[in-house]
């Protein structure tokens, strides 16, 4: 995450991602000192992880611990393609905010958009699957170029299902020419913790509920519901 | 049923597959060679030792299929010999080096015993095939083993090419069955990569139980009502143990864990890196300037270059401390949770990599051996009782039924580690090699001979673009050239494959030398990657 991808979120989407990282935003803060509040909290969760290294790496990287040098004598030339040279989207979930999609247009389908010249207006389509009220999906688009090829895509809401289609915006029309698998984004936090019974709220919190930060932020902290009932 | 509380420590053997016969010694297969050396044949040690003196020990094991191909073979365990004798001529260097010097040339004579100990078991006692040593205790009941995914594939990101996720449960189920003669009934998740719908697979494959994070349980749905102190029920019917997070804290954490104790062995300072290199290149390989050698004095001591020397005795001591405190919290841990479950006990998992006991953490596998032996002499009402996974699996039936979120035990607790800037670009490879090798199961479902032959090498090599290890790898910067080319190999034998297949020619010589190279999962059958109806 950098300044110029957070520049390219929305106003909503911004607040939302700083609501979900957990610190309050004064209603009408400027969206520039919005980016530098999440920047400066995502470089100290860095310094942080990079401090406690308590992730499936450190292990796995002490037992694949290698010197400063490569081991092939003779560099091979591998012949690995640099793409598949298909008209395809992809979509895959990162976590429960982001979706990474790659794509590529067939050399034959982007020489004709070629032709076409500036009119060609390259878009992401990101899809909810499931329908709202009135029977529509909802929908965001995401401006991208001929040269683009992948994109994470912050999604609004957790725990439900996208999309990603790969569109053409003609002058008169929007034409697909992708679709992506659909996937579902995992959940954040644990819902309805209130509402659970004693036994299970009890259970949940030695089981470290809190520590693994599973609590929905702006509910009251589960210790704390747990010990008013108690009383 | 078992009606005490209970723990079930569960170990992770895994490494990726590195063989590299066209070269006369290749530095990353000491991957390999320091993980027997560190901690498969020392975990062997500890159970003959606990045997003999009648000591119960219940532990379950996965041991990854990608390691079960290496610790088979031939070759790599001709080159462990031969690794074992580096290390002896590096012991004899180093006393001689040392000469008198009270401090470290004990430590020199430690690692000359630990060499020699392993030369003596692995040539005399199981014959270069350590697998036997997992094998006797396999059978006896004594050790449960597991598998895991073929090439450790991490199975979220492929959560719409069941073919491939199928591939990856199929083939290690056979490559388990070729070396113990049994059918696996656990399953370990590489990283704990789990998602809704995966249990149906391994369910369909009569797998019985599997591990999945704090995290994915608490957020599976319905909310489990135990928390992590009863295992789950997937709806597809799979077990699902649940990692305990105070135990995951108590020996994971570099900086609070147990092995972060100033006492224990350091694992950073070694000779490769402070003794003068034409000193060490010898004991390194060809063309290698720095590396880690295995012969390391200092102790932890704390956030400080000015490390003390490592003292054996203090730091065995200390290990009986830390076993003994695990006990006591765990059980505390149980009780506290025990006060709400009225109609069960609580059951403690605690799974680790294998290789965090002795490869790292050097005194890890004393500490197993405490905590065993501590466990033993505990005959309380409340304390815990030792338990395998399939042991519990067998007499506890009455589990929650949920099904746990999308979850791993990576950073972030999802797939960050395995999908950012620096190793996306491996996913468009491996998802084009899936589909390709799918394509061609279809195109030739029944051959027979050479064709046979290149496709199941085609699917060897399409399981190898799935492997975790590279990603993680590229992300962490260690080793990163060696982990792209490891994928690229992968990627371009299996386009070749594909080409060949197409152009309905093949290039015999080539793939018999491929077949020679990349030998693993010799009963592969490349029909794993057909659609399943």
């Amino acid at each position: 995450m950098n300044p110029e991808k957070l520049s390219l979120l929305s106003d909503q989407e911004l607040l939302l991602l700083a609501e979900r990282m957990g610190f309050y935003i004064p209603e009408g803060l400027d969206r520039l000192f919005i980016i530098e509040e999440i920047i400066s909290a995502l470089e100290d969760e860095d310094r942080e992880r990079v401090f406690s290294h308590d992730g499936t790496g450190h292990v796995e990287e002490k037992k694949l611990s290698g010197g400063a040098f490569t081991s092939y004598a003779i560099p091979i030339p591998t012949c690995v393609p640099d793409r598949y040279n298909e008209t395809m989207v992809r979509a895959l979930p990162r976590d429960p905010s982001w979706i990474y999609a790659y794509w590529d247009i067939a050399d034959q389908r982007r020489s004709s958009l070629g032709e076409d010249g500036n009119a060609v207006g390259l878009f992401l389509r990101v899809v909810e699957m499931g329908s709202t009220g009135d029977g529509r999906r909802s929908y965001f688009d995401i401006q991208v170029t001929l040269d683009d090829w992948k994109w994470y895509i912050n999604i609004p809401r957790p725990g439900h299902s996208y999309r990603v289609d790969l569109c053409l915006r003609a002058i008169d029309k929007i034409k697909v020419l992708a679709r992506s698998n659909e996937v579902r984004m995992p959940i954040h936090y644990l819902e309805g913790f209130s509402k659970l019974s004693q036994m299970t709220k009890s259970l949940l919190i030695l089981s470290d509920l809190e520590g693994l930060h599973l609590a929905e932020p702006g509910t009251d902290n589960p210790s704390r519901i747990l010990a008013a009932e108690e009383e | 049923m078992i009606n005490k509380p209970s723990i079930a420590l569960v170990l992770n053997a895994h490494l990726p597959f590195v063989r590299k016969p066209e070269y006369e010694s290749f530095f990353e297969e000491r991957w390999l060679f320091e993980a027997i050396s560190e901690t498969y044949l020392p975990l062997l040690r500890l159970f003959r030792r606990l045997d003999a003196d009648s000591i119960p020990f219940k532990l379950s094991l996965s041991i990854s299929p990608t390691l079960l191909s290496m610790l088979s073979d031939k070759l790599l365990g001709e080159r462990y010999a031969r690794y074992l004798d580096m290390q002896l001529d590096l012991a004899a260097a180093e006393k001689k080096r040392l000469g008198g010097d009270s401090v470290f040339s004990p430590l020199a004579q430690l690692y000359e015993s630990l060499y020699r100990r392993n030369k003596e078991d692995f040539e005399q006692l199981y014959f270069r095939n350590i697998l036997m040593g997992y094998d006797y205790y396999y059978k006896r009941g004594k050790i449960d083993l597991l598998t895991s995914a073929a090439t450790h594939a991490f199975l979220p990101l492929y959560q719409d090419a069941p073919q491939a996720v199928l591939a990856q449960i199929e083939t290690a189920i056979v490559t388990h069955r070729t070396i113990f003669g049994k059918i696996p009934q656990g399953f370990w998740l590489p990283q704990f990569g789990w998602y809704p719908g995966l249990g149906e697979m391994l369910a369909n494959y009569n797998i019985r139980y599997s591990i999945v994070t704090t995290r994915g349980a608490l957020l599976g749905k319905p909310v489990p009502q135990y928390g992590s102190f009863t295992p789950l029920q997937s709806p597809s019917g799979l077990r699902l143990f649940v990692r305990d997070a105070g135990a995951t804290k108590a020996v994971w954490s570099e900086t609070e864990g147990y092995p972060a104790d100033p006492v224990y062995r350091d694992f950073y300072r070694d000779i490769g890196y402070d003794l003068d290199s034409a000193y060490v290149n010898p004991y390194l390989g060809m063309g290698v300037e720095r590396g880690y050698t295995g012969f390391k004095y200092w102790a932890v001591t704390g956030h400080t270059n000015n490390k003390r020397p490592y003292e054996p005795v203090a730091a065995s001591a200390r290990v009986v401390e830390h076993a003994r405190a695990f006990l006591s919290e765990r059980k505390n841990s149980a009780r506290a949770a025990a006060q709400w479950m009225k109609d069960r006990k609580p059951l403690i998992v605690c799974p680790y990599d294998a290789e965090l006991f002795g490869h790292w953490w050097f005194e890890g596998p004393l500490f197993l051996e405490a905590l065993f032996r501590a466990a033993a002499r505990k005959k309380d009402e409340e304390d815990l009782q030792f338990v395998t996974l399939s042991e519990y699996d067998r007499e506890n039936h009455d589990n929650p039924v949920s099904e746990p979120e999308f979850s791993s035990w990576g950073e972030g607790g999802y797939a960050e580690v395995w999908l950012d800037g620096s190793n996306d670009w491996v996913h468009r490879h491996s998802r084009q090699t899936m589909e390709r090798m799918t394509e061609l199961t279809e195109r030739f479902p029944d051959e027979s001979g050479l064709r046979e032959r290149i496709l199941n090498q085609g699917a060897r090599e399409a399981l190898l673009t799935m492997s975790s290890d590279w990603p993680l790898l590229l992300r962490s910067g260690q080793s990163s050239d060696f982990a792209r080319r490891q994928i690229e190999e992968s990627v371009a034998n299996f386009t070749k494959i594909y080409e060949m297949l197409c152009a309905n020619t093949v290039d015999t010589e080539w793939l018999t030398s491929l077949e020679r190279k990349n030998n693993l999962f010799a009963d592969i059958n490349y029909r794993v990657f057909a659609r399943k109806r």
